[in-house]
């Protein structure tokens, strides 16, 4: 049996794109990284990674996305999609974290930190490729003496993380990218769901509920 | 064969609802899932938790639509979602569901007006109805008095200048302590009080086709204010009255200045007893026909969305998949 053909959706941070292949490599691969234009891009960006790879959206067998955390409006678009097309096509789902996704670009241990506007970011931190939980917080929280920080959150708070004794690492892409979703995607197929199994990582409740105390 | 099966989706706002209709007005299935229990607590919809409601709640919609419609996935022929006017976040939910279904399905995708929606929903009930028409669009975010005079042209004759009408019935449920909705806590309300005890202030009713509510919700406030002892519900009347007074006159005076042959209702607030009453009566005396659409029918839903998108798929093909949400979008007038 062939290995099962994976559509990977990114649209939780800054970029939005999407891959096409499988556990053996990316057919097909596009994204572009322009601020809240996620809605209009998304669906001619799978439209063209299957022309290019010569594939009908038919033959998809799993889809990948990023559930965040990221920009909420962006994470719905591509969650939304993702969980449309699975629904309709009847196929299972994978996700994939964007600080899972980030990581994996940087292949080392990092403690990685995404931009989560209002001077925090979500962070994490991987060693041996283990993850210790997504969090959001201030910058200062996601940053240890010594530590290497990667993401876009670490490039908006770079002076503040290098006076705490961290490293930021600019060679690393500081957001996900779809082929790093496709990639975890295709290792951990055998935890494929249903799509409403996958949800949104917000990790804030929105501004009404913290105020009124309730969820 | 033209596409005849539409799948509709609505999420603008805080009702995620999915519909199929076949034709443009035969209602197959028509799905709403309200968030008004979520919302309420907040005193008004929250958007960043609308538009979370609406990703739990869009798929699950869908899947009921269909299986109510007994229609199979590869029988809908286009898939129509509103892209605006709304709330951005929640008509992206429903915008990518959509062209995600559209996609796999390899149908056209529709972006359809939520405004324009509201005015097809009256045909869904009477598909024959004879145009010119004169359309009062009533609800929480807008109000405007509209010449329809043929399918899919309109003109906005007049709209409100500051507050909605829905809006004003929302403000005025919170100074009376009605909880949220507004709209239908003061409709009933209403019932029990004198819509004659107090003079509220009907603003430009003799003066061109604009509205504005804003005055009459102040006075309200100052009425209330100063005279603490008058029943609850003879204020909820008599400002019931004002508004509906103000709507329907200037809506008889377009239907004789525009030779229109009907009058009809569109939007949430079309919902109001005493406005469809005073609709009718209207009607009736001016020898105009009256449309009301069904209660179901007024408040936001997906079978106008799908009649909307039947008449826009046919008149200007498909939407492309890299349309997007637009939160201020306008009715297409001439
Ligand atoms: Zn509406």
């Amino acid at each position: 049996m062939s290995a099962p053909l994976i559509l990977a959706i990114e649209s939780a941070t800054s970029c939005v794109g999407c891959a096409l292949g499988t556990v053996d490599g990316v057919l097909a691969a596009t994204h572009t990284v322009q601020a809240r234009r996620h809605a209009e891009s998304l669906a001619p960006q799978i439209q063209s990674v299957l022309a290019e790879a010569g594939r009908n959206v038919r033959d998809i067998e799993l889809v990948a996305v990023d559930v965040g955390p990221g920009l909420y409006t962006g994470l719905r678009v591509g969650i939304t999609t993702a969980r449309a097309m699975a629904h309709t096509l009847g196929v299972p789902m994978v996700a994939v974290t964007s600080l899972e996704a980030v990581a994996w670009q940087a292949g080392a241990d990092v403690t990685v930190a995404i931009d989560a506007r209002r001077g925090e970011v979500f962070h994490e931190t991987f060693t041996a490729g283990v993850g210790s939980g997504p969090a959001v917080g201030p910058p200062l929280d996601a940053v240890a003496p010594g530590r290497t920080v990667v993401g876009d959150g670490a490039e908006v708070y770079e002076s503040q993380m290098l006076e705490s004794g961290a490293m930021v690492d600019h060679a690393v892409t500081g957001y996900p990218v779809p082929e790093s979703i496709l990639a975890l995607a295709a290792g951990r197929a055998h935890e494929a769901c249903d799509p409403v199994g996958i949800q949104p990582l917000y990790l804030r409740a929105p501004d009404a509920v913290a105020k009124f105390g309730t969820a | 064969m033209p596409a005849d099966v539409i799948l509709g989706i609505e999420t603008s706002c805080d009702e995620t609802a999915a519909a199929v209709v076949v034709g443009g007005s035969d209602v197959r299935a028509n799905v709403v899932s309200s968030q008004i229990d979520i919302h309420a607590k907040y005193g008004g919809v929250v958007p960043e938790v609308a538009s979370r409601a609406h990703v739990d709640t869009i798929m699950p919609v869908v899947e009921e639509a269909l299986e109510v419609s007994g229609l199979r996935p590869d029988e809908i022929d286009a898939v129509a979602a509103t892209h605006g006017p709304g709330l951005v976040g929640a008509l992206l939910v429903g915008v990518s569901a959509a062209k995600a279904m559209a996609l796999v399905w390899d149908v056209p995708f529709i972006g359809v007006n939520h405004l324009e929606a509201h005015l097809y929903a009256s045909f869904l009930e009477e598909p024959d109805l004879e145009m010119p028409l004169v359309i009062l669009l009533v609800s929480g975010g807008h109000t405007m008095l509209i010449l329809m005079e043929d399918h899919l042209r309109y003109r906005v004759l007049g709209a409100t200048v500051d507050d909605a009408a829905g809006e004003a019935f929302d403000k005025v449920a919170r100074v009376l302590d009605l909880g949220y909705p507004g709209g239908p806590a003061i409709d009933r309300l209403s019932g029990d009080g004198d819509p004659a005890a107090i003079a509220f202030p009907r603003a430009m009713a003799n003066d061109g086709w604009n509205f504005s509510f804003s005055g009459v919700k102040t006075a309200v406030v100052n009425h209330v204010r100063k005279n603490p002892d008058t029943p609850i519900a003879d204020v909820a009347a008599s400002f019931q009255e004002a508004v509906a007074d103000v709507l329907v006159t200037k809506a008889r005076k377009a239907a004789r200045e525009y030779g229109a042959t009907g009058l009809c209702l569109a939007g949430g607030v079309a919902a109001n007893s005493r406005l469809r009453e005073r609709v009718s009566e209207a009607a009736a005396a001016d020898g105009l026909r009256a449309f009301l659409p069904s209660r179901a029918m007024c408040t936001d839903n997906a079978a106008m969305v799908a009649a909307a998108g039947w008449w826009r798929l046919a008149a200007d093909g498909p939407s492309g998949l890299d349309l997007g949400a637009d939160p201020s979008l306008r009715l297409p007038t001439d």
